[in-house]
């Protein structure tokens, strides 16, 4: 079944962060596409072979029986008329404007069914000032929700940033949007199918990216196991992102896996505790408490003595990987390498709002329990998710079934046939304000035949 | 209802190619020639008894968007995607005036019976003479403008997200509004003035009484109403969503709590609806390639024709005698229905 659809790519992000410049980048490659650009601000942009149309954004809502949304007017009238010409483009890009939802434009490619007829939305690039975005993220919804929205995220000015800085920043997104690929960018200079040919939904590529993505969230991000002779150790770290960083020092079972797992265990329940910041010149003992170590400026260094009683394996449980402020154990000025360490999915490390929630699951679905669990989650909860993405292995169907889902729309399509060697699983994501993972986790799974 | 195979076929008086789909169609008021939009911006007449193209300009860049002729015949106006209208004259097609008609597509045009040309763009609806200057550009309405008609001498009525705004000439802002919190798509008075309809994104549409401004919805439609019109005595209102073609009755109480007549006919998407002038037919045409002409009187199918390119738009000649299709191809045909 081929999708005969023209491809349609959104382009958001902030005035400033480097849209126009992605666009020109677009129009003036040799990709051999025939584009056609519908625009929102005026402005300059360089055409040989592009159609460019300037639209009005005109956002209104839509009532049609218990859903309701919000969808841009004129786009169903652009879109609309550009089907009539849509054998001369090969694809779409629409650009919204610095402060613009994202939400409206990908609502009207499920609510219109002229625009669902013809058009298939590719993808959603966000264009992200490395810079200045620090400055927004936390108190704009709109930054937030372009970063959510986003499949593709360009890191664009990055060499105005220092990399210490920007794998924060990485992290910090890929916290809040757990699907979106993520590039680094000067002058937005990325080869045109990067952005223009997002494509399906892919699960197995983000788990390349962040193996820990489907995990259970945990309060901390890293863990390590030492084997700590008796006496002074020294606990060694330089800046960091925060101010102070959470760290739990506590005796290990053993040093196998099964052993960090149990750390990770009981940390999540004392990083629940009041913490409090560790005293200059004091002594850390192992206990169940984590504390705060206070971070120096930038360059500078500082220290911690560790005192432990008994030899034994210890861990070190942080709220930050040892990379990011330069953690280490030294005895006697010797490092001490951990025997294992683990990295941890943080969802909430920033307290962030927008977090995304990634559920993969062996087994059939019952068709009938997924929509009478989708169909409520949604109208209940749509105006926090912002999307949705999966791929359902369904009870009776030989094909995989793909998902998309934008606020309280959805749209499901068979797909190709399950290869033969290839496992039959289930994958969701769902990006959005506050998800609770452990209630979408158990509403998934009961939908189990 | 009887099969498609049944109803006689309609004749194809000549038939001519032009550059892309047609987008919009209108007869000279004496039923001489036809004036014929395309989406790539072409503009040309053909003559309405061969088919021979008389002339033919490139005059939208990005498309024609809407065509209407002055009562007398003598102007010819033209509204396209880039933003512009203009005044042509008809024989030799002379570009007589550019007319900035504000930001936006050119969606709608319409001149008044005394010959003053109202035309929308975007959020914008301005008038002017036959001789394209300006008479008055009204404030801009909230969102854009998707269908306009007048209403005697001094009076406009456009459609919009949020209602139909009533306008008179010499008001800056609207004299009157119906309101309905929604996006109307396209607006259909009835002829006699009583009743305004307007398709909605909602897949219903919208009507009022306008002289006491009730309204009332009818819904079910499976798509959002593409094409629609009036028989010309205000009795029947023609509605196409998908492939359904709807045709409510307004005799008596109607159309609350009645049935509609629903004709099948299409199996896709119903593109052009247009009454004849003056009897009982409808026509209709869709991406599925068929034409169909039905009667509300007899109500029975008289006529289809089966093309394997989408209808795009069409219109019936002044005298009823035969309709112009146009296609998403390019290609334009008369066709006659048999008598």
């Amino acid at each position: 079944m081929n999708d005969t659809r023209v491809p349609v790519t959104v382009l958001t992000g902030f005035l400033g962060a480097g849209k126009t410049t992605l666009l020109n980048r677009i129009l003036s490659e040799k990709h051999g596409l025939r584009i056609a650009v519908i625009e929102n601000e005026f402005g300059e942009i360089g055409i040989d072979d592009a159609l460019v149309i300037n639209a009005d954004e005109e956002v209104f809502e839509m009532n049609n029986g218990c859903i309701c949304c919000t969808v841009r007017g004129d786009l169903i009238r652009i879109l609309g008329n550009l089907m009539r010409r849509r054998d001369r483009f090969d694809h779409i890009l629409i650009e919204t404007t610095g402060m613009a939802d994202p939400g409206p434009v990908c609502q009207t490619f499920f609510v219109d069914d002229e625009v669902r007829s013809a058009l298939r939305l590719d993808g959603i690039v966000t264009v992200v000032d490395a810079k200045h975005v620090q400055l927004h993220i936390d108190d704009t919804d709109e930054v937030r929700e372009q970063i959510a929205f986003a499949d593709v995220i360009l890191l664009n000015k990055a060499d105005l940033v220092s990399s210490p800085e920007l794998d924060v920043l990485e992290q910090r997104l890929h916290s809040m949007n757990g699907l979106a690929r993520i590039h680094r960018t000067v002058n937005a200079d990325i080869p045109v199918k990067t952005v223009m040919d997002v494509g399906g939904f892919d699960l197995s590529r983000v788990l390349e990216d962040r193996p820990a993505f489907l995990e259970p969230e945990y309060p901390f991000e890293w863990a390590g196991i030492w084997e700590l002779p008796a006496g002074i150790t020294e606990l060694r770290y330089g800046a960091g992102p925060d101010r102070t960083i959470g760290t739990l020092l506590m005796p290990a079972k053993g040093v196998a896996p099964e052993d960090l797992d149990k750390v990770a265990t009981s940390a999540n329940l004392a990083f629940t505790k009041q913490r409090k910041l560790q005293p200059a010149n004091a002594k850390l003992m192992a206990g169940s408490t984590p504390v705060g170590l206070r971070v120096p400026e930038e360059g500078a260094q500082r220290s911690v003595q560790l005192l432990i009683s008994q030899p034994g394996p210890y861990a070190l449980v942080t709220e930050h990987g040892p990379d990011e402020f330069d953690l280490r154990l030294e005895r006697d000025g010797q490092r001490l390498a951990p025997l294992l360490s683990r990295e941890f999915n943080a969802g909430h490390t920033h307290d962030e709002a927008v977090n995304s929630v990634g559920i993969s699951l062996e087994g059939a679905l019952s068709e009938h329990k997924l929509n009478n669990w989708l169909g409520p989650l949604l109208a209940e909860k749509g105006a926090d998710i912002y999307r949705m993405k999966g791929i359902f292995n369904i009870a009776g169907e030989n094909r995989r079934v793909v998902l998309q889902g934008v606020h309280m729309l959805m749209d499901s399509t068979a797909d190709r046939l399950w290869k033969a060697d290839e496992p039959r699983r289930t994958e969701i994501v769902f990006i959005g304000r506050e998800l609770d993972r452990q209630a979408l986790t158990d509403g998934l799974r009961a939908c189990l035949v | 209802m009887s099969g498609i195979e049944k109803s006689p076929p309609l004749r194809v008086m000549w038939a001519a190619q032009g550059s892309d789909y047609v987008s919009t169609l209108a007869w000279s008021p004496d039923g001489a020639r036809v004036a014929v939009g395309h989406a790539d911006g072409t503009l040309a007449i053909h003559d309405a008894l061969d088919g021979r193209r008389i002339w033919c300009r490139d005059a939208h860049g990005m498309g024609v968007a809407s065509l209407a002729w002055s009562p007398d015949g003598q102007i010819l106006a033209s509204g396209g995607l880039d933003n512009s209208a203009a005044l042509w004259a008809p024989g030799e097609g002379a570009e007589l005036r550019r007319l900035q008609a504000g930001r936006g597509w050119v969606q709608n045009l319409a001149w008044s019976e005394q010959g003053i040309l109202g035309t929308t763009a975007g959020r914008e609806l301005r008038l002017w003479d036959a001789q394209g200057d300006e008479l008055y550009a009204f404030d801009a309405a909230a969102s854009t403008l998707t269908g306009l008609s007048w209403q005697g001498e001094d009076s406009l009525m456009t459609s919009c997200y949020g209602g139909i705004e009533v306008w008179r000439t010499g008001a800056a802002k609207p004299v009157r509004v119906y309101e309905w919190k929604g996006s109307l798509l396209q607006l259909a008075v009835s002829p006699d003035s009583r009743t305004l309809a307007a398709s909605t994104q909602e897949n219903a549409i919208h009507l009022w009484d306008a002289q006491s401004a009730e309204d009332f919805q009818m819904s079910g439609y499976p798509t959002k109403v593409t094409a629609m019109g009036w028989r010309h005595d205000s009795r029947y209102f023609a509605t196409g969503a998908g492939a359904s073609l709807v045709i409510w009755d307004f005799a008596g109480a109607g159309p609350q709590g009645t049935e509609p007549l629903t004709v099948a006919v299409h199996t896709a998407r119903i593109n052009t609806i247009a009454f004849s002038h003056a009897d009982a037919r409808v026509a209709s045409g869709g991406d599925d390639g068929f034409l169909a002409v039905y009667d509300t009187r007899s109500q029975r199918r008289v006529g289809s024709q089966r093309e394997d390119v989408a209808v795009g738009v069409l219109a019936w000649s002044p005298d009823d005698c035969a309709m112009l299709a146009g296609y998403a191809s390019g290609r334009l045909s008369l066709l006659r229905p048999e008598a």
